[in-house]
């Protein structure tokens, strides 16, 4: 999968198991094989170095960043902290991990937040990935894809992985293949 | 006019603190001798003989056994007192003359050049400084002319003074206890800005009331404010257990760093922002919780060390395997109802289970105080999710979810 556009909030989301963290960590792949430097902001920390590092990850070129285990104030501190790598610069892509949020949390974030993400990545290098189980950036994301699960696969009784579709729900980059269905 | 003082037995401090006591030019030589400048002593103490006088009564109360050598030259001094027993005065001009019944192999030449004086019979650098002079340059080049020179007592260097290290240390007593942060900071970043004036440290000490505190930096930093912050959030996260009575501040210095941008390589983040943003999420989140994983070299799972994150990483090429899914932990795991039928599991937290995979049994570190025992289910709930559960002392847990 091509890398997302520079200098804008791209929004990956999709239901449980659909396949949205595996096309999160190969976005982080490819990027760390371009040379970049990579954040993820992790608001239930639940990133596993072991699938990012078999996706060909670099984690020395990776910061985690863990808003703690405790849920109370936990997006408050996610947020504050994707803000402070957003201005400290220089990264090539943020990841934003909202997955396993309780609606009730994540409703309770402002629109303003957005505004301010996308003035803070706007004409820089830096790429920011909101990931979630729905969709949550509205009009501040420049892509949203919706990753929909098709089935899982099994081979006897081994789970292979997850067949799953991209579907761009809103997206201003050109696709050279608009067949974005992937086999995961 | 220079002195030489050449005392091998002795300590290298003792002589030194003599010739400090004489004059502020002085060459730390080499061990057991020092040279110093006596220009000027001649109004204090008299002639350069009142003055080696002088100086041998001063050796002697310190109970120091040495050659004492007064010349014109640095060098000249430097050899008679090696090789003249006792206290040698050299006037100017008679340098050539008291030196020439040295044996060549005095002089300060590589092994190869003094043989070959030896074969051409030339023993003394009375003889030496007889050869002529051009076609002796032209064999032996530079080093040729400097022991032709240091013959004929020809040579006029300057001492290499001795300096004393720099010290990047300041203390301050204050003169009421201080409880309050602000004021506090105010007090080391005066002491910061006093000590730093552009250079690069990579290390700050920080005692208040000698209690210390040490703060390293993975690159060289020379904004005061950096530290200085740095040192805030420290101390916010470990605020001292008293009133402050005293502060101190030890900083270690580095070499500047150097970096050439290529004009294609992505953008890194800038060190010092970088570090200032570390302590900030560090201080918001918690030390642990900011980092770079480093993966163990182990089956436990979930196994992995924070590192510090530094943007000096080189890239390592990474080899990808074809992985078709990745996980999410949940952390810590979450204690879960499971129901078994069959010795295979049926249902989650009331959840039935459309597909079971399993069990896959794994166990380690048993020869450590922390043994690990479990057997692992990948199952798919009817909520569409597939995750992984496992038993672990008959007690069944939700690690994760497959995505």
């Amino acid at each position: 999968m091509e890398a997302l556009p520079k200098g804008a909030i791209s929004e990956i989301f999709g239901c449980v198991s659909s396949g949205k963290t595996l096309i999160l960590q190969e976005l982080l792949a490819s990027a760390s094989a371009r040379g970049e430097f990579c954040a993820v902001v992790d608001s239930c920390s639940a990133f596993d170095p072991l699938s990012a590092s078999r996706a060909g990850m670099d984690l020395r070129r990776l910061l985690w960043v863990r808003a703690g285990q405790r849920a109370d104030h936990r997006i408050d501190r996610a947020f504050k902290a994707a803000d402070m790598i957003l201005h400290a610069g220089g990264f090539g892509v943020v990841v934003l991990d909202l997955c396993d949020v309780p609606l009730r949390d994540l409703n309770s974030i402002p629109l303003s937040y957005w505004y301010r993400f996308r003035l803070a990545v706007e004409n820089t290098p830096t790429s920011l990935i909101v990931t979630g189980d729905q969709p949550l950036v509205k009009t501040c994301a420049r892509v949203q894809l919706e990753v929909k699960r098709e089935r899982l696969l099994w081979r006897g009784p081994v789970f292979e992985g997850i067949d799953f579709e991209i579907i761009p729900r809103k997206a201003r980059i050109a696709m050279a293949n608009q067949d974005l269905r992937m086999a995961g | 006019m220079f002195a030489c003082v050449y005392a091998p037995s002795s300590q290298q401090a003792t002589l030194l603190a003599i010739a400090s006591s004489f004059s502020p030019l002085v060459e730390d030589t080499a061990p057991g001798m020092v040279i110093f400048s006596i220009v000027g002593l001649g109004r204090l103490i008299g002639t350069p003989q009142e003055i080696a006088a002088t100086v041998a009564r001063r050796g002697a109360e310190a109970g120091i056994q040495a050659n004492l050598a007064i010349s014109a030259d640095p060098d000249t001094a430097m050899l008679a007192a090696r090789h003249f027993r006792g206290i040698t005065l050299i006037p100017p001009d008679r340098e050539a003359e008291r030196l020439g019944a040295l044996p060549v192999h005095v002089l300060p030449a590589d092994a190869d050049l003094i043989e070959t004086l030896d074969r051409w019979g030339i023993r003394t650098l009375a003889e030496l400084a007889a050869l002529p002079e051009l076609g002796f340059i032209a064999r032996f080049g530079e080093t040729g002319e400097r022991i032709m020179r240091l013959a004929r007592g020809e040579t006029h260097r300057s001492l290499l003074v001795m300096t004393a290290p720099e010290n990047y240390h300041r203390r301050i007593e204050l003169e009421h206890p201080q409880r309050l942060l602000e004021p506090l900071l105010f007090v080391i970043s005066s002491l910061l800005n006093e000590l730093m004036q552009g250079l690069s440290f990579n290390r700050v000490t920080l005692k208040l009331n000698d209690v210390p505190r040490t703060l390293e930096f993975p690159v060289p930093v020379r904004e005061s404010k950096v530290i200085l912050k740095q040192l805030q959030f420290d101390l916010e996260a470990h605020p001292p257990q008293s009133a402050i009575v005293s502060v101190e501040v030890q900083l270690n210095p580095t070499e500047a760093r150097v970096l050439q941008h290529g004009l294609f390589i992505p953008q890194a983040p800038a060190p010092e922002k970088l570090q200032l943003t570390l302590a900030r999420l560090t201080a918001l989140l918690g030390e642990g919780n900011v980092g770079s994983p480093e993966l163990l070299d182990t089956h436990r799972p979930d196994a992995f060390v924070m590192r510090a994150f530094s943007a000096e990483a080189a890239a390592a090429p990474i080899q990808p395997t074809a992985i078709r899914f990745a996980f999410r932990y949940y952390r810590p795991p979450i204690a879960a109802q499971v129901r078994v039928k069959a010795e295979r599991p049926v249902s989650v937290n009331a959840q039935p289970i459309l597909t079971a995979a399993g069990p896959w049994r794994a166990s380690g570190d048993w020869w450590t105080t922390a043994p690990w025992d479990r057997q692992e289910w990948d199952v798919e709930l009817s909520n569409g999710g597939l995750y992984r559960v496992y038993q672990a002392s008959q007690r069944w847990f939700l690690e994760g979810m497959y995505d």
